[in-house]
């Protein structure tokens, strides 16, 4: 019998299953019905329901704006507060979303897991997108106060090119955050311990990326060790692009994006190893 | 070549081996050392799994083979019944083919689309109404969008719950759940299918439905199915070969009621006088029933009763147990494998434990049973929830039925069935 009629192998030796985009593709319902399960799924029994999408970063914003801006006060390059706060909320909100859901992933779903083989991937790509949808949301209301500001006639100048890159920075964002995640989840199967280690990295992490201070108030030795961190590239970019402000280098772009792929890589590849048999230690 | 002698499965020299022992900080130290030698490009330290010359004293204790060197050809048409004791590797076979884990060496192929049910509504949200799940569990069993659609129509009358079908999934009674998932498990389309003990939830003849439609489908020689059951009887009715495993390795395959009698061989050879221990089985709770002793009415320890005798079931349990209110329960089966009777404390005595009771006690008054070699399949459970500790032929006995005094009429398993019923004949 010619091998060509075989149409699946399961073999022990090989490690090219991560690469089978393909069957993820094909699996692009499921991605769909997770998010829906997902989306539908998270709010209810609440009473706000979706509100709560922005609740949270207005919240944070405020305590940010109290605590950062009035009693710290720490400059915002000449933006208004609580748009310097909620920009840099919202973008890092999603990100560790992404990330502290993909880094649980073996342990989370491992009930359906170990019982079902479907191919792997669909779940961060799902987790990945109903963040996005949270995000999309407080993305709306982050430029409804955009606009209101500038019509207050606030020193801001929004370009036209933000919306268009907004995208790109938004994708970066989500294969950084996948990448980590799916790296730290290939860890979690066997050292729980990650996951305590995950709570507080993600906090400390934030403090590492222009969120609370602009990246120009650094002194240039911390600027390029921050730099290196390729959240502050997208941060400032995200900010230079809606309000004008921000400290940008091509140099800096390129940094984090190579190292985002860099990252996402190497999270792919620890993920498709954990996953052949996180079962037998998780 | 035959359309029917077509292998659409072939396994070769497969072998599964898992690492025992606790993790903690000595795997991570033993990782890193591995690591750290590869970086070097030198020998890894630990690499004791293949490596003959490593001493076999230390070997055995920390790696235990699941399967060894398991090859088997699955032809197309052929519904395999595979049978093993706990722990003779049929699941874990069952998880490799399903994919969900890799072997540790060796090589499949297949043909065509595998389909497997582990479990059936794997993957349900009880927040979601029956119509979201039925999408969602299609999609994860391998159903594409178009066939989940045609077939909408067909799962829901199956299922019997056309008119709960937009009721989100927590309203529904256990039974309603299962009736859901069997009938979108029993819609898929595949060439193969690969079967867990799934057909062991459900109401009787909800799941006689089912056993049926896998037949219709599996009637036409395109469809290949691997079955893995305790019940015999079901092994009999669905299967045109067994395969037998016993400590990871294929030992027998083909015929099925010599496999079955081969399975029920190596049962026997297990038998203990009575008293039944079990270590940890490394399940999914912290419990598990250590010992099972069977006495008779003086309370002596025996594995050989009479007929009409009865027969006392002490059943300890180790660990603890997650909740209190959990039952225990039986099920009588013959060395035929047909299961003859059914006991438990809850559903007939209403009687439940709590997480202070060591020893389950159950008496069974005058066991009306023919010569021959029975067994109790023993379940520690919430009932109706999913087991804690479940033992298939936990205990063995042997009973022996009387000739009749004035005809010498002797009551056997194997000629006059399991049960000695007392008759009166005018």
């Amino acid at each position: 019998m010619k091998n060509e009629e075989w149409t699946q192998e399961i073999n022990a030796e090989a490690n090219n299953r991560w690469l089978n985009f393909r069957e993820v593709y094909l699996a692009k319902n499921l991605i769909y019905l997770f998010v829906r399960r997902d989306f539908v799924t998270l709010y209810k029994q609440t009473i706000l329901g979706p509100i709560w999408f922005l609740i949270q970063p207005l919240m944070t914003t405020l305590v940010f704006t109290i605590i950062f801006g009035k009693i710290a006060n720490i400059p915002t390059d000449g933006i208004p507060p609580f748009l310097f706060y909620m920009s840099g909320i919202i973008v890092w909100t999603y990100f560790s979303g992404c990330l502290e859901k993909n880094s649980n992933i073996f342990i989370d779903n491992q009930p359906i897991l170990s019982k079902v083989y479907f191919p792997r991937l669909t779940i961060p790509i799902s987790t990945s997108i109903t963040n996005l949808i949270s995000f999309a949301i407080q993305f709306m209301i982050f430029c409804g106060f955009l606009s209101y500001y500038s019509f207050q006639g606030d020193s801001i100048q929004p370009s036209w090119w933000a919306l268009l890159i907004t995208p790109f920075l938004i994708i970066q964002v989500a294969i950084l955050g996948m990448g980590v995640g799916l790296m730290v989840s290939a860890f979690t199967v066997k050292y729980r311990d990650l996951i305590f280690v995950m709570n507080f990295g993600v906090q400390l992490w934030m403090y590492a990326t222009p969120i609370v201070y602009p990246l120009s108030q650094a002194s240039p030795k911390i600027q390029l060790i921050l730099s290196l961190n390729p959240m502050t590239s997208v941060i400032e970019v995200f900010r230079f692009g809606f309000m004008g402000v921000g400290t940008v280098s091509l140099g800096n772009i390129v940094i984090s994006v190579i190292s985002t792929f860099a990252i996402f890589l190497i999270g792919l590849r620890q993920f498709s190893k954990a996953e052949r048999n996180f079962i037998d230690t998780v | 070549m035959k359309l029917n002698d077509q292998k659409v499965i072939e396994i070769k020299n497969i072998s599964k081996q898992y690492r025992l022992g606790v993790i903690g900080h000595g795997t991570l130290y033993r990782d890193l050392q591995t690591w750290w030698a590869r970086f070097r490009d030198l020998d890894d330290p630990n690499a004791k799994i293949f490596d003959s010359s490593y001493k076999e004293k230390e070997n055995k204790n920390s790696i235990f083979f699941a399967l060894k060197d398991l090859s088997l050809d699955i032809n197309k048409g052929d519904i395999v019944g595979v049978i093993g004791r706990n722990g003779s590797g049929k699941s874990t076979l069952l998880k490799i083919l399903s994919k969900i884990t890799m072997p540790s060496t060796g090589l499949i192929r297949m043909k065509g689309r595998v389909a497997s049910l582990l479990e059936v509504g794997t993957g349900f949200h009880s927040e979601l109404t029956g119509r979201e799940n039925i999408f969602l569990n299609g999609a994860i069993l391998g159903m594409r969008k178009v066939e989940i659609e045609e077939r909408f129509d067909q799962i829901v009358a199956f299922s019997e719950l056309a008119a709960f079908i937009d009721t989100p999934v927590k309203r529904y009674s256990t039974g309603m759940i299962v009736r859901l998932a069997f009938a979108v498990a029993a819609h898929l389309e595949s060439e193969v299918l690969i079967v867990d003990e799934v057909l062991a939830v459900g109401d009787v003849s909800f799941r006689k439905k089912c056993i049926e439609k896998m037949q219709s489908v599996s009637g036409q020689d395109t469809k290949t199915v691997l079955f893995v059951s305790h019940d015999m009887g079901s092994i009999r009715n669905l299967c045109n070969r067994v395969v037998v495993l016993d400590k990871g390795q294929v030992i027998y395959d083909g015929d099925v009621d010599i496999g079955i009698k081969k399975y029920l061989d190596i049962n026997a050879d297990h038998d203990s006088g009575g008293v039944f221990e079990y270590s940890e089985k490394g399940g999914d709770y912290p419990v598990y029933i250590s010992k099972v002793s069977l006495k008779n009415k003086g309370g002596l320890t025996t594995s050989n009763f009479r007929t009409y005798d009865s027969i006392i079931i002490e059943v300890e349990i180790s660990g603890t147990p997650p909740q209190n209110g959990f039952n225990l329960e039986w099920r009588l089966i013959s060395s035929r494998g047909d299961a003859l009777a059914f006991g438990g404390s809850y559903a007939l005595a209403n009687k439940t434990y709590s997480i202070s009771d060591r020893i389950l006690v159950c008496e069974i008054d005058s066991l009306p049973l023919s010569s021959g070699q029975y067994s109790f399949t023993l379940i520690l459970r919430v009932w109706q929830q999913e087991a804690w500790s479940y033992i298939e032929k936990a205990a063995s006995f042997i009973v022996e039925s009387p000739p009749q005094l004035e005809t010498g009429f002797e009551y056997e398993l194997s000629n006059s069935g399991p049960l000695n019923l007392i008759q009166y004949w005018r």
